[in-house]
């Protein structure tokens, strides 16, 4: 829990610096420290924005209020695509599941055994999967239509 | 998607079968925490730069605790009727079936009961996930997004949610996160509740 919490934590942090990006600048005006940041779209050369704020308004707001309505007509799918960070996480997939792949290999009883007791293993598997699947196929109008309100 | 899975799978099996370096086998577990913290790690991040995702929660109120029930309905109801084909007893069966993916813990606690049966718990649920990162990619696809999580069980929130954000979009992947949150609650609860029954 107390690692979740850290890393929650870090993860605002980034967003922050992510969002608000490599042009910040921070400067010492009047006694109040001013955070600047510029943000400019590769595609569209026009599209530059930039924010201002004391330091004392950026902690106050809240994060969303900050980025959302201060980048308002900002595209944010060309800021995403641009980060690593999708890139990142799938080869930390990929590494996972590659060490979960040397636990089982070097489980050589696991191994073994998936002969004798793997077939009733994946029959109540394999139900269990076909039926959740299709109670949740039947309620997931419920969802879908949520989703699709949001979209209009 | 599907085929670097099973690939990376594969290979390491493979590489633990064959080269099982004593250094990585020893601190595994320690590897696979660490890698799991990244990951999760970066599923934050995504789930946080989508400014929707918490009003998405608001939206669906209650209507989220459906998920995780009908997800436990559903594999209750299919480890049932795999009892009729099995020589497991009918509380054998859905006892394996509440390990709900978990496999560690559903698979230690049946065997106190049996080696037997722990195995089987064991294997069902890893099967559970494996089938579960191969299927997840094409039931997205193919069928729809909130069903990958009733797929998923337990691990929706872990090990199969960087599997679902990649596959689906982050609206699915906060369902599939409380899915997960909620089902692994009652694993510890169903588990030995079955077996009180047999």
């Amino acid at each position: 829990m107390a690692i979740i919490t850290v890393l929650l934590v870090v993860d605002v942090q980034i967003i922050y610096s992510q969002t608000i990006n490599s042009k910040t600048e921070i400067s010492w005006e009047k006694g109040e420290i001013l955070i600047s940041a510029t943000t400019e779209i590769p595609d569209d050369d026009a599209n530059l924005t930039a924010v201002r704020l004391k330091l004392s308004e950026y902690v106050d707001r809240q994060l969303t209020d900050v980025v959302l309505k201060s980048f308002y007509d900002i595209n944010f799918d060309s800021l995403y695509s641009l980060s690593e960070a999708f890139t990142i996480q799938y080869i930390c997939l990929l590494f996972l599941l590659f060490v979960m792949g040397i636990k089982i290999g070097t489980n050589k009883e696991v191994l073994l055994s998936f002969h004798q007791l793997g077939l009733s293993a994946l029959v109540i598997t394999i139900f269990s999967i076909i039926f959740s699947l299709i109670g949740i196929h039947f309620i997931s109008k419920i969802f879908n239509s949520t989703q699709e309100r949001e979209d209009k | 998607m599907t085929l670097h899975i099973l690939l990376v799978i594969f290979i390491g099996i493979l590489f633990g079968y064959f080269l099982a370096p004593e250094i990585l086998v020893n601190n595994i577990e320690f590897i696979i925490d660490f890698g799991l913290c990244l990951l999760l790690f970066f599923v934050g991040i995504d789930i946080g730069r989508n400014g929707e995702t918490f009003n998405n929660i608001k939206k669906y109120g209650l209507k989220i605790l459906l998920i995780p029930l009908i997800t436990v309905l559903g594999t209750l109801f299919g480890s049932a009727i795999a009892s009729i084909f099995l020589k497991l007893s009918l509380f054998e069966s859905l006892a394996i079936g509440s390990g709900l993916g978990w496999y560690s813990l559903s698979a230690i606690e049946l065997s106190k009961h049996s080696a037997e049966l722990g195995t089987i718990a064991f294997l069902a649920n890893v099967s559970r996930e494996v089938i579960a990162l191969v299927t997840i990619p094409i039931i997205a696809k193919k069928i729809g997004y909130i069903q990958t999580v009733a797929v998923a069980g337990a691990p929706a929130m872990d090990t199969l949610l960087p599997v679902i954000t990649r596959a689906t979009n982050s609206s699915t992947a906060i369902l599939s996160f409380f899915s997960g949150v909620i089902l692994s609650m009652l694993v510890p609860i169903l588990v030995p509740l079955m077996m009180s029954l047999n």
